[in-house]
């Protein structure tokens, strides 16, 4: 990625230089500083948590400033069921996060509603906020989690494509579709 | 009737007299528990009446008569009253046809406001003089009742926006009102808005996942607030009367996630008792180890979080890391950390691994080390004294009006375990202290926890020695229409392949009848109610979670304090959302 021009570094003070592009060179600050937003919701959540603290540590890969407040972060770890009444707080929560942001669906209640197919649970999250990242599991196990945070930043720095209306990595029917704007605001019955 | 330390049985035959006079149905249950049919709520009088001691009200629900099963009515509520100085339950049942208006409990049982309120909710039911009635768990424009039969499993409705929860100052506050009227004119203090509202959650760090607290500050202090919940309402009771008997129990592991293993247990029990059948002692010794390790796991977990509200980081990656040490050998035991499913319908899905007692003996040596390091960094800490002793107190009788359980209720002096007060399994042969706080505070609730983490240790210690006399022991039931083959059976013999096809796709027959059965959980009792008409999945499935009584405890506990200690009492409630919204 990082072309060195300078062979022979030494560390006396001298000037190095590289040369890249300002696309890769941005994407690779960006795919290592990740400020993930938690909003775990429920069983997930607690793996999440386990995901960040001692035994597995997150932050080896950049991305432990846990921040809880949407306008700070970039990346939206959804972790857990999120029912019908959620539904409408995870899309303000979405829609105060600033660009650039990716969204991680973490666990099947998320990606799809999982086992809970009620009257109260949403099918998939991806019917109101557009989805980066699907991990299978209930709940994935924190190596799952890292897998797809760590897949996530391949997202980011341009190696994968990212998933665009049912091409990019997605198999163009359904997963990988990303939700407009309208479309959710159509789905949430706001007229 | 004197109640004085009579016990169940003695009751029974006591009360079977009593309401002969009176005219009422008494019938029992498959747990021979007595069950009181009254026509109109006469709830008080009866307890008057009988002088009957029943002061804490554990349950209160309904269920749908639509088949007309019971009687004419469309309706019938139940509600489980307990007696702690005996230590008797009597469940009484009342009809209520559609449309009927029935008299509210909570002017007796504070409890029964949200109870109501959810019986509301689900059946539609209304109550008369009731303080608040609205819906609970799902949206105010939510339209029709989810609970009833006849109400979809799949029908969904979506909202454009969060529900808005109204917070005005009651016209019938003279105090207030005269304070606010000086503050209006005084130029001066109008530069600020005294009457701030501030939004906690539903998303929001310390609200352990989806709880939302409404309040208005007067300054740092909460002057008036309302609790609302349902954000995680995933219908897993109506699941339960879709669904077969086994293929409910992955349901239960995500009630309360933190102690997964204790749902999953207490459910498989209330089956076994719906169908009368008695599981193998190496299977009730795995299951009381489980038990106890999960207990473990729930309250590191919840003093850890408690902590990391108020800043102590230190204790949460301690503590965590033991967590891990006992998901590991969870994992062992059943192939998942968090949801486990590991007990089936009688019996264990699997014997424990190769090692498993090695595991446990050494994890009970270092626990306790690690436990007093804690106990070091926390008990004796100035600012974690400051920021919990005093704070949120709950006294005896409020823990009792409003049906607070588990080390909550033993924080406030209330003696009172179902593993010694109301034994199941091998409890009674078990040596251990029911913990006991005195002062009902953020700081009695942490040692209580603190405390039952060292008494665990010690059941663990002597179950482990137990099931290291019973190597080798069989762990499912004998009787051959409920017990799950084998799996090397299953592939190479027709008859037990037919079997096994069988209890998977119709599911165990389960006779007419109903059962109450509850254990003592991490954070409380935790019951299961189930109706069954016959067949393999049940009329009603009742989930008696002690979170959600525990998080009306806040909304009372909560008024006049101030913002900082709202976050550290909340999280020494240990409310689980899954467990509290089901
Ligand atoms: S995917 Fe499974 S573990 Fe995760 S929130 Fe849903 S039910 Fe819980």
């Amino acid at each position: 990625m990082f072309k060195l021009q300078n062979k022979n570094i030494e560390k006396n003070g001298d000037a190095a230089f590289y040369t890249t592009l300002l696309d890769t060179a941005v994407g690779w600050a960006r795919k290592n500083s990740l400020w993930p937003m938690p909003f775990g919701t429920s069983c997930c959540g607690i793996e999440l948590m386990s995901t960040l603290s001692a035994t597995y540590d997150l932050s080896r890969f950049g991305a432990e400033v846990v921040r809880f407040s949407p306008r700070q972060s970039d990346l939206l770890l959804v972790a857990g069921t999120i029912t019908t009444k959620m539904a409408p707080v995870l899309r303000t929560i979405y829609d105060q996060m600033l660009e650039p942001k990716w969204v991680i669906s973490m666990g099947v209640c998320a990606s799809s509603g999982g086992i809970f197919n009620t009257y109260s649970v949403l099918q998939g999250i991806d019917q109101i906020i557009p989805v980066d990242v699907y991990l299978p599991g209930c709940p994935p196990i924190p190596e799952g989690l890292l897998y797809g945070i760590l897949y996530l930043q391949k997202i980011i720095s341009g190696e994968i494509a990212r998933p665009e209306n049912g091409n990019g990595n997605g198999n163009g029917n359904g997963i990988g579709k990303r939700v407009t704007y309208e479309e959710a605001m159509g789905i949430m019955n706001c007229k | 009737m004197n109640l004085k330390h009579i016990n169940q049985e003695i009751f029974n035959n006591q009360i079977k007299e009593q309401v002969k006079e009176q005219d009422l149905n008494i019938t029992f249950d498959l747990a021979s528990q007595p069950i009181l049919w009254i026509n109109t709520n006469i709830i008080p009088d009866l307890l008057k009446k009988f002088d009957l001691h029943f002061n804490y009200l554990t349950d209160l629900t309904c269920y749908d008569n639509v088949d007309k099963a019971d009687g004419n009515k469309r309706f019938i509520l139940v509600y489980q009253l307990y007696s702690l100085e005996n230590d008797i339950r009597l469940r009484i049942k009342l009809p209520v046809d559609e449309g009927e208006v029935v008299p509210s409990l909570s002017s007796i049982y504070l409890s029964a406001n949200w109870l109501e309120r959810e019986v509301f909710d689900l059946y539609g039911i209304t109550f008369s003089s009731h303080p608040d009635l609205r819906r609970i768990m799902m949206d105010e424009r939510f339209i029709g009742h989810p609970l009833r039969k006849e109400y979809p499993l799949k029908q969904r409705m979506q909202f454009a926006d969060n529900i808005k929860i109204n917070l005005d100052r009651s016209p019938t506050d003279p105090n207030k009102n005269d304070k606010n009227a000086n503050k209006e004119n005084d130029p001066l203090l109008n530069l600020y808005n005294p009457e701030i509202l501030l939004n906690l959650g539903p998303s929001h760090p310390a609200m352990h996942g989806t709880l939302r607290v409404m309040c208005r500050l007067d300054g740092e202090n909460i002057e008036d607030l309302k609790c609302e919940l349902g954000y995680l309402h995933r219908g897993i009771e109506k699941l339960g009367e879709n669904l077969t008997y086994h293929q409910w129990i992955v349901h239960t592991d995500r009630l309360n996630y933190c102690s997964a293993l204790n749902n999953n247990i207490a459910y498989v029990m209330t089956v076994e008792k719906l169908l009368s059948i008695n599981v193998p002692e190496r299977s009730i010794w795995i299951r009381i180890i489980c038990m106890e390790i999960s207990r473990i796991i729930d309250h590191l977990v919840c003093i850890a979080i408690n902590a990391l509200d108020m800043g102590a980081m230190t204790i949460f990656w301690h503590l965590y890391h033991w967590r891990e040490v006992a998901y590991t050998m969870i994992e062992g035991l059943c192939g998942m950390r968090l949801t486990t499913t590991y007990a089936r319908i009688g019996g264990m899905s699997y014997d424990t691994y190769d090692g498993f007692e090695e595991h446990l003996q050494d994890f009970c040596e270092k626990l306790p080390k690690a436990l007093d390091e804690v106990q070091n960094l926390l008990s004796n800490n100035r600012i974690w004294i400051d920021r919990t002793k005093g704070v949120g107190v709950l006294t005896k009788e409020q823990a009792l009006t409003l049906s607070a359980s588990g080390p909550i209720l033993r924080a406030s002096g209330v003696p009172f375990d179902l593993r010694r007060d109301f034994p199941y399994y091998f409890y009674p042969d078990l040596k251990f202290d029911v913990v006991v706080g005195s002062a009902g505070d953020v700081y009695d609730r942490y040692l209580v926890r603190m405390e039952e983490v060292k008494q665990s240790i010690l059941i663990l210690k002597q179950s482990l020695k137990e099931l290291k006399k019973l190597k080798g022991a069989p762990i499912w039931t004998d009787v051959p229409q409920i017990a799950i083959p084998d799996k090397k059976d299953v592939y190479s013999k027709m008859e037990v392949l037919i079997h096994h096809f069988k209890i998977f796709m119709e599911g165990i027959n389960v006779s007419k009848g109903e059962v109450y059965n509850s254990v003592e959980g991490p954070n409380g009792e935790l019951g299961f109610y189930i109706v069954s008409r016959g067949g393999p999945k049940a009329w009603r499935m009742r989930i008696k979670s002690p979170s959600f009584l525990h998080f009306q405890l806040a909304e009372h506990m909560l008024k006049n304090e101030k913002i900082p200690d709202a976050i550290a009492i909340i999280g020494s409630l240990n409310i689980i959302a899954g467990e509290m919204d089901r």
